[in-house]
């Protein structure tokens, strides 16, 4: 693949912001988590913000895939595998972050020992099941789909690339394409249903403490799943559509498939504006004093310029032009898409600050009081850089459209 | 101070000086870049009492505010001063105008936390430390099982299992929980705020590291000996009780059996083993019952 003279720069510049962000850990590793703007009564911040936000991105490709492979989507097969990947690398980042929020992270190999004793009672453990089974499975799947593809490229090149691209492929046949095809398909079917547990699972962290004011609720499973839907397919119409500029791939990716992805964006927004609005009624008519407070905190009180603009500009205002363009037949604004699902992402990495923090914090006057240190910003923006960072060098290795497809056109 | 007592006092301070001899050895490779994290001490905890089930009652109209509970607590549990201002026990100044029965959250709203003088007028104190549950919130969402409730009710911290996830933190509905945000800087004495004296470490309470979650053990060293915590011991009201709630002869039965008690965020369904109970006796400014 060929490689721009802008791509040096702005793999510099992501790598000196995850230069940043490591020694903010290492400080934090050091001296501990006191360099963070936490405190005994919100003791959870960006870190699980970002592991909730991740996951939400997570869920976006294999469901793209697994959806086209088994409704037969053939014009979406195209983005199927820039999905995949962002799969892979956010739910790493997921980890990452959970592991970045430990107080002894060298001791994290105990989630794995005390795994048997623990796994009927805490959330946690649940999460970690979902999880780690969602991975496994999608990387087998991506692995899976990508071995006809390096095996095309090892005949393709000579020399070392061709050796590194026969080294990725052990034990090929020749006639094992049916069979891999026959395996992927199974796994798809797996792994649906697999994606929706694992959002609720993390949404159950949160669910299942009966004394959180608005964590506690019923419907807290499908409410972060809409948001992961949204803010997943999101992120995907603005990676395809930058990947499309850059690598110029006007005639292998439609414009249309940017309108199917961002229509189900839009609507999925639309249910959560709803959900949202019935959470909030609810709770500021007839909620009990903890859920009373901490709803009036996110429309009246501290929280309401983050809150209003969340919604005002983040979701409303992106929702607005994307039904626009839905309601147009035959028509479709790449780039204006594209910044309509950047907002609406942001928008919702704010959502999960709304969810996280206020529910900690309410009510509080003298301790508590919450403000991300510029440790904690540092290393929340080295975990945007460091997938993106990922990202650009795993396109380098891995063919991003598959190769059969290119070939037909 | 006695010979014995001398003799006594100079084998403590040996001891926690070897201690620190060892302690110093981590801090210094720290200082050299090495990010040492620190185990805690192995000290264990003493066996549980057979059969019996520890409870705690407050009289929340007899308590002042004085504070003594906290500031003893912290001697006793080698709670250090610095880095963090740490306490297992909290006592918020409430308004005579919210009842304890109105509390529904953890700190209270409205409560005050650093208030400078006490008792004062119009004002009743709320004092607490580990509900030690029944039904404990906390010790099921562990992920590594480090928080239990042991055969006698008390809920410990075992703090080598301890990942620092403060989920155990999150699930606890009375914000009884303290984090290590910092290392602890343990001093090996310390001047009790309370009488003056000098208070060396505590060797029978293990210390806590950096990143790992600490609270109330009801004074476990103490009680599985049959003696009373050290807040009951020090306040000067007897407005904390001690005792088994599974012997009907005790303190705490007795009390359970004649008061009106109070559970906070009873609908919870925690079943909290420190109760509140008043009997309607309230302090005025000069230390008499009015």
């Amino acid at each position: 693949m060929h490689t721009s003279r802008e791509f040096f720069p702005f793999i510099g510049l992501l790598a000196v912001i995850s230069g940043v962000a490591i020694y903010g850990y290492v400080l934090q590793l050091t001296q501990g988590l006191g360099v963070t703007g936490l405190n005994d009564v919100t003791i959870w911040g960006i870190y699980i913000v970002n592991f909730i936000f991740f996951i939400g991105i997570s869920h976006a490709g294999i469901a793209i895939s697994a959806t086209v492979r088994l409704m037969k989507l053939h014009r979406y097969h195209k983005i199927a595998r820039i999905a995949e990947l962002l799969t892979i690398v956010s739910l790493a980042m997921a980890g990452l972050s959970i592991v970045i929020d430990l107080g002894r992270p060298d001791r994290s190999y105990l989630l794995v020992t005390q795994y048997l004793k623990r796994f009927k009672f805490s959330p946690l453990t649940w999460d970690i099941t979902a999880v780690g089974t969602y991975l496994t499975l999608s990387a087998t799947y991506l692995y899976l789909t990508l071995r006809q593809d390096f095996k095309l490229l090892s005949e393709r090149f000579t020399g070392l690339r061709g050796k590194f691209y026969g080294m990725l492929i052990p034990l090929y046949e020749v006639g094992e394409k049916a069979t891999i095809d026959r395996l992927s398909f199974w796994l798809s079917v797996t792994i649906l249903p697999i994606m929706v547990m694992v959002h609720t699972t993390v949404a159950w962290i949160f669910a299942l403490l009966g004394s959180r004011p608005l964590w506690f609720t019923a419907f807290a499973g499908p409410y972060y799943i809409v948001a992961a839907v949204a803010s997943g397919l999101g992120s995907v119409v603005v990676i395809a559509a930058v990947m499309r500029r850059i690598y110029h791939w006007e005639d292998i990716i439609e414009p249309m498939v940017f309108k199917g992805l961002a229509n189900i964006s839009m609507l999925t927004t639309l249910i959560y504006i709803y959900m949202m609005m019935a959470e909030q009624i609810g709770a500021l008519y007839a909620g009990p004093e903890a859920e009373f407070l901490v709803s009036y905190e996110w429309i009246f009180g501290s929280f309401s310029g983050l809150f209003w603009g969340m919604t005002t500009l983040g979701l409303i205002l992106p929702f607005a032009f994307l039904l626009w363009q839905a309601f147009k037949p035959g028509y479709v604004h790449i780039e204006g898409s594209a910044v309509a699902c950047t907002i609406l992402v942001i928008a919702f990495w704010f959502k999960r600050y709304m969810i996280i923090v206020p529910t900690l914090s309410i009510g509080i006057q003298q301790v508590g009081i919450y403000a991300p240190s510029w440790v904690e910003i540092a290393i929340m923006l080295g975990a945007f850089a460091i997938p993106i960072l990922m990202y650009a060098i795993i396109t380098k290795i891995v063919p991003l459209i598959e190769l059969e497809e290119e070939e037909t056109h | 101070m006695t010979k014995s007592n001398r003799r006594d006092f100079l084998k403590k301070v040996g001891a926690v000086g070897l201690f620190y001899a060892f302690n110093k050895i981590a801090v210094d490779y720290k200082n050299v870049g090495v990010p040492v994290l620190r185990q805690s001490t192995k000290v264990q905890y003493k066996d549980p009492v057979h059969g019996a089930n520890f409870g705690m009652m407050i009289d929340v109209g007899a308590c002042v505010g004085c504070r003594r509970c906290q500031h003893a607590c912290r001697l006793e549990n080698n709670i250090p001063d610095e880095p963090s201002n740490m306490h297992w026990i909290d006592v918020y100044e409430m308004e005579n105008s919210t009842p304890i029965t109105a509390v529904e959250s953890i700190p209270p709203t409205g409560a005050v936390l650093d208030y400078e003088e006490s008792p004062k007028d119009d004002h009743w104190y709320l004092s607490f430390n580990c509900f030690h549950c029944e039904n404990a919130p906390c010790t099921r969402v562990c992920p590594t099982g480090a928080t239990y409730a042991d055969e006698d009710g008390i809920v410990l911290i075992n703090y080598d299992l301890c990942i620092g996830c403060r989920y155990c933190m999150a699930a606890c509905p009375y914000n009884a929980r303290r984090f290590n945000w910092w290392d602890p800087k343990h001093e090996t004495s310390r001047i009790s705020p309370v009488d003056g004296s000098v208070v060396v470490l505590n060797e029978e309470v293990p210390l806590r590291t950096r990143g790992v979650t600490e609270k109330c053990t009801f004074c476990v060293h103490r009680t599985r000996d049959g003696e009373n915590p050290k807040c009951v011991e020090v306040c000067p009201v007897s407005a904390r009780h001690f005792g088994d709630l599974n012997d009907p002869d005790s303190e705490v039965s007795i009390l359970r059996e004649t008061e009106r008690t109070i559970n906070i965020r009873e609908n919870l369904g925690t079943r909290p083993k420190l109760q509140y109970f008043t009997r309607g006796v309230k302090w005025n400014k000069d230390g008499e019952k009015s």
